[in-house]
């Protein structure tokens, strides 16, 4: 029986537990003084403390982490995602203790995680890349003359970079030199490095991924396509699989191209190589993720595989078995449930959980890192839950990923639950029109319903004033009732 | 059995006119009074013509409902505002936060949508923006101080017109 320590918390940790329960492996769970909620830690078999401290401290610091593993006994390490997932040198040193670092080698992750060099080593494989200028030349004069040749719209991205910062649009040669200048400068300050990439900009783009597996050994899997184009700030918000723009035909190109990039990486484990894609199905590759990812669900869903268990075997050198790799069936959806305020900008939001309520049944799966008096903090990422549906067919599956929100309750702090159901009821969600621009031009400036006020208001009145609700007249018939009336 | 609640930058004024049939009375702060004769259990409101699910829990002087996935979070008031409270009711920290910039001084004439301060969490900006055209008489905060969800950050005279 192996003993395995997730380097993590919140929801990614009680998932991995869960396999590892399944698995019969020993779990050891890591919590920080700052984690007041720790719901991960219910679900291990051991639980050991970082202590106090920032994030640079707990569960970002490799040193601590690794020496109370050896201290523990722990003979493999799931880093899940965030934290020191990507992290080549976590990998290396995890390995040079002795242990099984469950994800790729320190050399894969390195050549990914610098998008210029990435883009240059898929591009010799053979991967279409999107026009762009990735050159080490990086004074202003050069910039300016590989962005009037790329054409605009294009983009401005930190090579170092990832999750939106560091990125601008441009539209027209004549803001190109006061964007670059931004985004140097955020780039600096976020990554410590200003190197810039340039890149093409398609119009009405999709955010599409295949996820892979490798064995480390030149042998790589796809397991189908995810579709992430719901995003707000370039963070994924709404996740399904398959995706309502790719056919048959796109799949096994993008797949192909998909195997290629993490082959030329000599790949093992599970990946995500994503891609930028337009309605007449050309694709371009954008970067590659050498971890486990927040949609991994809907993979799951839809393959009927569960990729964490795989994780675990082909780190222990099992080989891939393809007999249980099938073509995807049915329909996922996943949606992030954030602990934020769609009314004001998405403001992160902390408080205490006062009220928790699950929802349930047939094709739902709410992979959730809080509780029943959680105390959710700016210490840590603002995502509470992902609830994923299952479905026969695309339109299924939506209806049911919608009623499961109805029934998703969490007072204490604002989220957005009010907001996701919104944009999965949206007509141009369910015709599938899903572009990279699609919360920017349909929730610019989203509120909750109008209509839901007054009944609000009545609701918390009658709660409050204590009115017996189980002896109101609603015991009959809702049809012996009149409707809401409004006016004197 | 009358109640006063905060909702948004509105106050709202709830009474029981009657338990059988279930009858309510709401008033806004325009002084308009609506009769409602909500159709509720327990656990269930009808909107429309959709019955959804309702929760309701209590939390200090917060009372969160909960009309299917939207959720609402309602304050309780101690009594009117003043017309003073209601203007400066948009000024107060959305969350709990620091304050990086100020960009106006007291006593300076702002337009509309002129940005007055800005407020960060988590590495995101929220700008305090003014409303209509006016000043800020008084700034509650400076650049630097971290501020608790609703803190007053400052009062805002509008125009006379």
């Amino acid at each position: 029986m192996k003993r395995i320590l997730v380097a993590n918390r919140g929801e990614i940790a009680v998932r991995i537990f869960r396999t590892l329960r399944e698995m019969g492996m020993q779990s050891v769970a890591l919590t920080a003084d700052q984690d007041t909620a720790s719901v991960h830690a219910r679900y291990a078999d051991q639980v050991i403390s970082l202590g106090p401290g920032a994030l640079a401290d707990t569960f970002l610091n490799q040193k601590k982490i690794i020496d109370l593993a050896l201290a523990h006994g722990v003979e493999m390490i799931h880093p899940g995602y965030g934290f020191l997932s990507e992290n080549a040198d976590f990998s290396a040193a995890v390995e040079a203790a002795g242990m099984i670092f469950i994800g790729p080698e320190a050399a894969s992750i390195r050549a990914m995680g610098l998008k210029r060099e990435a883009k240059l080593l898929v591009a010799e494989a053979g991967v279409p890349t999107v026009p762009g200028y990735s050159g080490s030349d990086q004074s202003p004069a050069t910039l300016q003359a590989a962005a009037n040749e790329i054409g605009y719209p294009l983009l401005i991205k930190a090579s170092a970079g990832g999750g939106g910062k560091g990125m601008k649009k441009v539209l027209k040669a004549a803001e190109f030199l006061e964007q670059l200048e931004s985004a140097q400068r955020e780039a600096q300050a976020a990554f410590g490095n200003d190197v810039v990439i340039l890149e093409k900009y398609l119009t009405e783009p999709r955010h599409v991924e295949i996820q892979i597996f490798g064995d480390g050994k030149g042998q790589v899997v796809a397991l189908g396509e995810r579709e992430c184009s719901i995003q707000r700030r370039h963070q994924k918000i709404v996740e399904e699989a398959p995706s309502p723009m790719v056919d048959k035909d796109l799949r096994e190109r993008m797949c192909e191209s998909a195997i290629a990039a993490a082959q030329a990486v000599n790949y093992r484990n599970a990946g995500t190589v994503e891609f930028i894609c337009d309605a007449s199905g050309t694709y371009y590759f954008m970067e590659m993720n050498t971890r486990l990812q927040v949609e991994h669900p809907v993979t799951e869903m839809v393959m009927g595989l569960d990729l964490v268990r795989l994780q675990i075997e082909t780190a222990l050198g099992q080989p891939l078995n393809l007999e249980r790799i099938r073509q995807p069936r049915g329909w996922a959806m996943e949606v992030r449930l954030y602990a934020e305020d769609p009314d004001h900008g998405f403001l992160p939001q902390t408080g205490k959980i006062c009220l928790y309520e699950e929802p349930n049944g047939l094709g739902i799966r709410m992979d959730s890192g809080v509780d029943l008096g959680s105390q959710i903090s700016l210490y840590f990422d603002p995502m509470l839950a992902k609830l994923i549906a299952y479905g026969p067919t695309r339109e299924a599956c939506r209806a049911r990923l919608i009623q499961a929100l109805e029934h998703t309750f969490l007072h204490g702090l604002k989220t957005n639950v009010g907001f996701l159901h919104r944009v999965l009821s949206h007509p141009a969600f369910a015709a599938g029109h899903t572009t990279t621009g699609f919360i920017e031009e349909h929730f610019a400036n989203p509120h909750a319903p109008d209509q839901y006020v007054i009944p609000a208001l009545a609701a918390g009145y009658l709660a409050d004033e204590r009115v017996d609700l189980t002896k109101s007249p609603a015991q009959g018939p809702w049809e012996q009732l009149t409707n809401w009336r409004l006016g004197a | 059995m009358k109640q006063r609640f905060e909702y948004g930058n509105e106050q709202y004024e709830v009474k029981l006119l009657s338990r059988q049939p279930l009858v309510l009375s709401l008033s806004g702060e325009d002084g308009a009074e609506h009769r409602l004769e909500p159709q509720i259990s327990a656990d269930r409101i009808r909107i429309g013509d959709q019955t959804l699910p309702l929760r309701v829990s209590k939390s200090g002087d917060q009372i969160w409902v909960s009309i299917g996935a939207e959720t609402f979070m309602l304050r309780k008031a101690k009594g009117a505002r003043s017309q003073h409270q209601k203007d400066q009711a948009g000024f107060t920290a959305p969350m709990p936060g620091k304050v990086v910039k100020q960009l106006v001084q007291p006593g300076e004439q702002v337009e509309a949508g002129a940005v007055l301060l800005i407020l960060e969490a988590m590495k995101m900006e929220h700008r305090v923006e003014a409303p209509t055209a006016g000043q800020v008489t008084v700034f509650h905060c400076k650049p630097g101080d971290l501020v608790e969800m609703g803190f007053q950050l400052l009062e805002f005279q509008v125009n006379e017109t």
